[in-house]
This record gives structure tokens, sequence and C-alpha cells, in this order.
């Protein structure tokens, strides 16, 4: 069974709705779309590739990738769920990246979904799916020689001297994966939203990647932990809690 | 994957695949047939197709270097080095095994990271340490060329893709199969002669409990393609299986490699490091160095100088006597 994490808490952050201003339908009722946007911030701000910022460990961190695929993607809400889709790649870098997908009208007040690639996709054939779809061989996201596919991917650089300059020289580069790294999480908005037939709802998952390197005062240090590649599992899964709980739902 | 062991005769061999456009193996009477999945038959075309790509250097980003550039056909399709190089000019990380015989294998690499043929066609083409490319730009690049355009149509009826690339040298692997050594016509055969005496004692000590090698290298095979640590080193810095099953007791293990062939595969071991079949024979007759994981039938044993010649003997006869490569 794959580990699930609840909040127990609920998000602080509102929920931004586009949509009109037409009577909400029940779930039942006719389709509407979800655009999720997923980005990356720096203590609340947009975080660019390139970008140099202390970390909790007063390194000098500079983050060049951040992508990540999103699984079993669904609304929930006392009504019912609505799959959005089973597994898409999101950068979340430089703006970061949205997908729009269609969903049953109605109220909902949480989103589903898994960090990583769940087993009975991550064991698929990626020579199988076509230049665009999430899990094609064209994306870079595969691991070949374990046929799997990378889960979180994080690479930068780091200087441990916070008063350095110039571009950070030491590389950082964890990439997660195989079943242990896999995750899921219940999110729950602050208020419940609707997606209404035939208008679009925008739902926006923020990453704060300054939590990445810090949870509850355990702290990942590059200086230490720089490097998975399929090894080093401690620290992946240790990444994977940091990088699930640092999600914001707005 | 399952290994038919089911001692087919030859007759009924030979009506495998069946149809216009089959591959019949051409299989010693006592071997059984190699798996096959249904969703990617042997077919002339297919196989004659994959021939031509095992042999394609643009399959690697600067066109120089082929899968046959590490699989060399007069070394049982294995290198002569202990790690290939790749085009990038540095070498890989593991020696690269013999292809002999591939096609029975229960998944492959060293470490049986990859379960199909067809999804280990991927790695090397991928691997920046091997032939750092991209199979969607090499297909890409080979589409509208011959005679992939047209071998491609008649194998998979499409064109070029990664798809047809990955399905068509697997089958090509497939027909890899070694069965013709002279060992094979002394045991399967009843060919009295086939071997000299030294190698019949040689086999004797092979097969006998005080080397007891069959205990891993047995089967047609001669290896029943378990994943065993044979204290190489007292510590890895290659993890083995452990890379893929997570599981610290697999620290150190590989893929018991199959030793046909093994006097044309040298180097030997994970990583190349043993030069010679004598140094070899030496490492396990030691019984290996300490370490946690390493195998309980790694145990020291004593070889007379002539019982170890005759050992070198019979390993020497493991040879095949035609090429393993059955596609014109």
């Amino acid at each position: 069974m794959l580990p699930i994490f609840r909040t127990t808490a609920l998000m602080t952050v509102s929920a931004a709705l586009l949509a009109g201003c037409h009577k909400p339908y029940t779930v039942d009722g006719p389709e509407g779309y979800v655009r999720l946007k997923v980005e990356a911030t720096w203590q609340g701000q947009p975080l660019q590739a390139g970008e140099v910022h202390l970390n909790v460990s007063n390194y000098r961190t500079q983050v060049e990738v951040l992508k990540m695929y999103l699984a079993e993607l669904r609304l929930t809400g006392p009504g019912g769920a609505s799959a959005l889709t089973d597994i898409a790649l999101f950068d979340a870098l430089n703006g970061g990246d949205s997908e729009v997908y269609t969903a049953e009208a109605g109220s909902y007040s949480g989103l589903h979904l898994g960090l990583g690639v769940p087993q009975d996709l991550n064991s698929s054939d990626p020579v199988l799916y076509p230049v665009g779809h999430p899990l094609s061989v064209s994306n870079g996201t595969y691991w070949t020689w374990a046929t799997g596919y990378r889960f979180v991917m994080f690479d930068g650089r780091y200087d441990t001297d916070p008063n350095g300059t110039g571009t950070p020289m030491s590389l950082f580069s964890i990439h997660t994966g195989m079943e242990p790294c896999y995750r899921v999480r219940d999110l729950d908005f602050a208020a419940p939203f609707t997606v209404v037939g035939g208008d679009t709802t925008e739902l926006v998952l923020r990453f704060e990647v300054d939590r990445f390197f810090h949870d509850n005062g355990v702290v990942i240090d590059l200086a230490v932990d720089h490097q998975a590649h399929g090894d080093n599992l401690t620290l992946a899964m240790r990444f994977t809690d940091n990088v699930l709980n640092s999600i914001v739902v707005e | 994957m399952v290994i038919a062991l089911t001692g087919c005769r030859k007759d009924e061999l030979m009506q495998q695949g069946g149809g216009a456009g089959s591959f019949v193996l051409d299989l010693p009477a006592w071997m059984p047939a190699p798996p096959v999945p249904a969703d990617n038959p042997l077919t002339k075309a297919s196989v004659a197709l994959g021939k031509q790509l095992f042999f394609e250097p643009r399959l690697s980003r600067t066109g120089t270097l082929s899968c046959a550039g590490c699989h060399f056909t007069d070394r049982a399709f294995s290198d002569t080095v202990a790690l290939s190089i790749g085009v990038a000019g540095q070498p890989g990380l593991r020696n690269s095994p013999t292809l002999a015989n591939v096609a029975y294998h229960p998944a492959l690499f060293r470490d049986g990271g990859v379960p199909t043929l067809e999804l280990q066609v991927l790695a090397p083409i991928h691997d920046d340490l091997e032939m750092d490319h991209s199979i969607i730009t090499a297909a890409d690049d080979l589409r509208e060329v011959e005679p992939y355009r047209s071998l491609s149509q008649q194998a998979y009826g499409r064109p070029l893709d990664p798809y047809v690339i990955t399905r068509a040298i697997a089958n090509y692997e497939r027909t890899l199969i070694s069965g013709w050594s002279r060992f094979d016509r002394y045991l399967y055969q009843g060919e009295t002669t086939a071997l000299t005496e030294s190698e019949v004692r040689g086999w004797e000590l092979f097969s006998g409990p005080v080397a007891g090698c069959t205990g891993c290298h047995g089967g047609f095979d001669l290896s029943d393609h378990s994943y065993r640590n044979v204290g190489q080193y007292s510590t890895y810095t290659d993890p083995g299986r452990a890379r893929i099953s997570l599981d610290p007791a697999d620290e150190g293990k590989f893929k018991v490699p199959t030793l046909r062939n093994i006097a044309l595969t040298a180097p030997y071991m994970h990583d190349g490091a043993m030069a010679t079949l004598e140094d070899v024979v030496d490492h396990f007759a030691s019984g290996g160095l300490s370490h946690p994981n390493k195998d309980p039938q790694m145990t020291p044993f004593t070889l007379s100088a002539q019982e170890r010649g005759d050992l070198l003997a019979f390993l020497n006869a493991l040879t095949d006597e035609r090429s393993l490569d059955q596609v014109p």
C-alpha cells in the first residue's frame, strides 16, 4: 500500500477561481476545465533558473532544473471525485508549467495527487508513447538501466561560502525514482471551489523550493548529500518527503 | 520470463513460428527454444533489420559507435577490454557481456535491471558513457535511408521509429545462439571423442563436488542466471543487484554469466578486472574475499597443477565451432 499523507491542517491560502457567473452544476453535470499550474517559489517569490539564494544551511544555492511527475490527479470533495489525468510531467521553474484537463462540473474541496510515477506506469515501455506524451522517451526522464522513470529531477549548484560570488561551482543532482520514492497526498483547499460546465478553473500548486532542504528541523546538507540517481535511497526518500510537504495549494 | 525447458525435438523446433516470412532458429536438437514475445515474433525481415541496426554506428551521437563496437562478433559478441569506451572517450561502468544465448536470460544487464531485450536496446543508445544519443533522433536520421526505409515496412509495417529499432535489434539478438561447442557434442550428442581426456577430467572437476562450478554454472547455458556475490571484493564500489532491488543483501551480487565461449570473452568479471581464465580459476579456488553477502558456495578448494590444467582445458572446450550469428 502506498504511503498516504493527509494534511492535518487546512492550507492558509486562497483558491484562485476563474469561474463564470453560471449557477454551479452538480458533479453529475456537464464538463468544465481545470488548468493545473505548477510553479516553484523561493521564500514566497517565483523561482527562476539560475538565481542564487541562501538555503537553510547558508549555502549559496542555484537551482537549474526542477521537473516532476504528478500522477493520479483528481479533484475530490464530499460530492465525489473527478479524475484529471493519470500522469503529467511539469517543469516548475521560470514561471512554471500548466496543463488543462476536463473535469466534471461540481463543487470540490481538494486535490489528490501522486508525486512520481505509480508502479503500473513506471514499468511502461517508453517507446510506446508518442513524442509529447509525459512518458515518452523523448522527455529524457527515463532510467534505461532500471526500466523506470525519474520522479523528481532537481539539479543545480551550491557554494558553502555564503559570501562567495559568481556562479556556485559545486554541483548537486537529486533524481528520485523507484517504488519507495512514490508518494501520494490529499491537499485540502481553504474553501471549496466550483468547476462550472464550459468554464476553466485554475488551480495552482506551488512548490516552496527553499523547504526542499529541511523539514521539521532535519536538514539535507548539500555538502554531504548532493547526489542521488537511483542510489542513495535514503537521501532520495528524505528529499521526496520534503518535496511533498513543500506543496502549497492556491 | 520463463525459460521453456521442454526438450522439444528438432523437427518440432523447426516448425516454430510458422508461416511465410518466419525466421526459424537453427537450434541443436537437445536445446530448448528461447522465449519470444508474441507481439514481436521472429521474422526474416525483423532479424535482417535488427542485424543492420546492430552494426549501424549512426545509432550513436557521433555516428562512430554501433552495438558491434562493444560486442565483437569474433569475441562471442563481447568486448576485448575491461570497460568498453563510449563515444565520449570514457570507459563505461561494467564489462560488456557476451550476447550468446541472451534470448534465454530472464533479465538483462549484470544486475538484471531490465526485463526484456526490447527495453534493453534503449540503454546503450541513451547512456552518455556509451552511445550518448537519442533513439528518437537516430530514428529520424535513418528513417528515409535504405535499407531501413524498406526493411522497416517489411518487418513492422511502419516507418523506422524507436519502437521498430528496439523490436528489430531485440530479435536479432535472439538469433545469437550458442550450442555448438565440442562440449555440447560430448554431453548432448554422445560424441565421447569430442573432448580430450584432459578436458573430460576438467568437466568432472567442474561438475564434481570439489570445484562445484555447476552449482551456479549449470544447465544448458552454463549459468542459472541468478545473482551471486563471489567475494571478488571485500568492499564493492559497484552495488550490483542492490542497485535494482534496493536490498543491501544484494550488494555485490551480479548475474551469473554463461561460461559458453569463455575462452573468447576475456577479460572477466563484472568490471573486467580479471585478465585471464587462470586468474578466474585461482580466485574461485581461493574461496574469494570476505563479504557479508558472499555466496555460501564460495568455499576454497585445492587443485593440483594437473587438475588446474584440466579445468582450464575444459573451459577452453566451451567455444562454439560455428558463428553465433545465424542471420545471412
